[in-house]
């Protein structure tokens, strides 16, 4: 199989946020449908029917994406959480991953010395990394 | 079967977009307002409002109720807010205020009875350990007094409000989403007591209107705002706020003001429904959403159906929020320019805190503390390489080191740390200054956050000023 090094984020969205002194990511595969969705949005005529092999290949990212999201990977993606207690929770329904990251704030927004205290850019930090996929995902013109 | 109940969002935060409640009435169409003032922090902020000014509610939301309320009340359209903060009645007071002064004849509800801060004592005398759901600890054991202690409330008490005929409901401390479960319940007539004898139906119900809430609860991070393709969202300069049309079996479809900024998108929806997430269980007093049930489909421009959300019994416990104050603390940041970055910070900390960059890096705050020369509880050290090799401009030469300190005592982290960092300025690696002038030691806050039994919260509901029998939490 094929690979090749690009960013996480090429088409994996992620968003970040706080609970305390835990953080979370979800990274979730972009939608079959979304881009007919986006050119909705902008006022252009889209059709919103599934695309049999849109479908397909998006299932094949998420498969890709729940078996890579590990604690260990993730803790060598972002070395700042060596050593922390990580949870995995897969979605499958939203074609998601959700991360969470026990400890990384200290005891909070208004206690941490983190520069980004509430983890904000840990999501777009997580999405920049550079990561091998298969090159099979990267291509939404061939079938998967 | 009743018609879905158009509900929107006009804030995300203490802080969000003041004409967003003025956008939301004229912009189109809608039955009820909502909007979220409370974070966590945000419970300390008013706590220290309410020490020094008195009252402790949000007062942008009365800014945003002068311009709104009169519309609001001739349309129809019922206010939920949080904005009550550690002063829901105050906030309620407030408001009939305004609307006497405008004539406007606005029934009021407040909904109260989550602060327990001063019943923290009396509550653990009673048995309640306030056990720290992170680290374990109990609160004595910690001998931590808090601040602030409030208990999420759920839905229901304002559900009664609105079911009272209250035009406005105002509360403390609700969940986020219970903004969104509490109107949606009244308008279909959910029966919160069917939910809790384990009625399938009334849970799922409760569990659609729950992650409807959780995804407008936020504001514009549902409608492509801190959105990870930011790239494709139509007008991102000023996005419509997004609204949740719940229907009566609880299913909804996210969407926004026509002609606005932003976009609804399933991706946009799906990375709000990650937002500030653990496990597949979402947590609520009126009932438990199961997120790996949730089925999203785009039924339009800028519609997203939400359905198939399976609900389960709620928590027996409720959560609690608390904030105590853990000291002061006091950062400065150093800019060290061009080569050699990791032998200047070196010097730099040998020289002001007599340790060195591997221990910086290897230790945890309070270890370095102890073994640096500087008289504090808690020393954290973050070099920032940002410089690159032959750099063109002044922002490519540049790396940071930011040292960070905290103390009980505030006089500790003032000037006995800044002036040894000042003191070395021209004494110590070439080309050293600080990013701002060395400033005072600041107060800061930490969360504990931990359980309490429903029945030590007893919640009340008045309309106007009058008690409402036997409200749930």
């Amino acid at each position: 199989m094929t690979t090749t090094s690009v960013p996480l984020g090429l088409f994996i969205g992620a968003r970040s946020g706080d609970k305390g002194g835990n953080a979370n990511v979800g990274l979730w595969v972009v939608d079959p449908g979304e881009a007919a969705a986006v050119e909705l949005a902008h006022g252009v005529a889209a059709d919103l029917r599934s695309d049999a092999r849109q479908v397909a290949l998006a299932d094949a990212r998420y498969a890709w994406l729940a078996d890579f999201v590990t604690a260990e990977r993730i803790r060598i993606l972002l070395p700042e959480t060596a050593g922390m207690e990580i949870d995995v929770h897969p979605l499958p329904n939203l074609r998601a991953v959700n991360i969470v990251i026990h400890g990384v704030l200290g005891r909070g927004v208004a206690e941490t010395s983190r520069i980004d205290p509430q983890a904000k850019g840990l999501g777009e930090h997580l999405r920049a990394r550079l990561v091998d996929i298969p090159a099979a995902l990267l291509d939404d013109r061939l079938p998967a | 079967m009743t018609e879905p109940i158009r509900i929107a969002n006009c804030s995300g935060f203490f802080g969000d977009r003041i004409s967003a409640a003025r956008e939301m009435v004229d912009g189109g169409p809608i039955d009820v307002l909502t909007g979220d003032w409370l974070a966590e922090l945000t419970m300390l902020i008013l706590a220290r409002q309410k020490m020094k000014h008195g009252n402790g509610y949000a007062r942008t939301f009365m800014t945003q109720m002068e311009q709104v309320l009169g519309t609001c009340i001739d349309r129809g359209i019922r206010v939920v807010s949080n904005a009550g903060g550690l002063d829901p009645q105050g906030l309620g007071d407030a408001l009939a205020e305004l609307a006497a002064t405008l004539g406007v004849p606005a029934r009021i509800g407040v909904v109260s009875g989550d602060d327990l801060a001063g019943r923290v004592r009396d509550l653990a005398s009673a048995g309640e350990q306030f056990v720290n759901l992170d680290t374990g600890e109990s609160l004595a054991g910690a001998g931590i007094s808090p601040l602030t202690a409030n208990a999420y409330i759920g839905g229901e008490p304002i559900t009664a409000a609105l079911r009272a005929g209250a035009d406005i409901v105002v509360t403390g401390r609700v969940t986020d989403a219970a903004l969104v479960i509490g109107p949606a319940a009244w308008r279909h007539g959910w029966d919160y007591d069917a939910a809790r004898a384990g009625d399938q139906r009334a849970l799922d119900a409760l569990a659609g209107a729950l992650v409807a809430g959780h995804v407008i609860e936020c504001g514009a991070q549902a409608t492509g705002g801190n959105y990870a393709f930011f790239t494709e969202v139509p007008g991102l300069e000023h996005p419509g706020l997004p609204i949740a049309e719940v229907a009566s079996d609880g299913s909804s479809v996210i969407t926004k003001h026509d002609g606005t900024g932003g976009m609804v998108t399933v991706g946009t929806v799906t990375a709000q429904l990650l937002y500030e997430v653990g496990g597949p269980e979402y947590l609520n007093p009126d009932v438990t959403a199961r997120f790996d049930t949730i089925r999203l489909e785009q039924v339009g421009r800028d519609r997203v159906l939400i359905s198939g959300t399976v609900g389960q019994a709620p928590p027996e416990r409720l959560k609690v929020a608390m904030n105590y104050l853990g000291g002061f603390r006091n950062s400065l940041s150093l800019v060290i320019t061009g080569m050699d970055v990791e032998a200047k910070a070196a010097l730099l900390l040998r020289t002001i805190a007599g340790v060195t960059l591997e221990q910086a890096a290897s230790l945890d705050p309070v270890a370095l503390a102890s073994a640096s020369t500087l008289d504090v509880m808690d020393l954290s050290v973050e070099l920032q390489r940002s410089g690159v090799i032959d750099p063109v401009s002044p922002s490519e030469a540049q790396s940071f080191l930011r040292i960070t300190v905290k103390d009980a005592d505030a006089a500790k982290v003032g000037k006995p740390f800044t002036e040894r960092v000042i003191e070395a300025t021209l004494s110590s690696y070439p080309g050293l200054f600080p990013t701002t002038p060395p400033g005072p030691a600041s107060p800061y806050g930490v969360y504990w956050p931990t359980t309490v039994a429903r029945d030590e919260v007893p919640v009340e509901v008045r309309v106007d000023g009058v008690l409402l029998d036997g409200v749930g939490s």
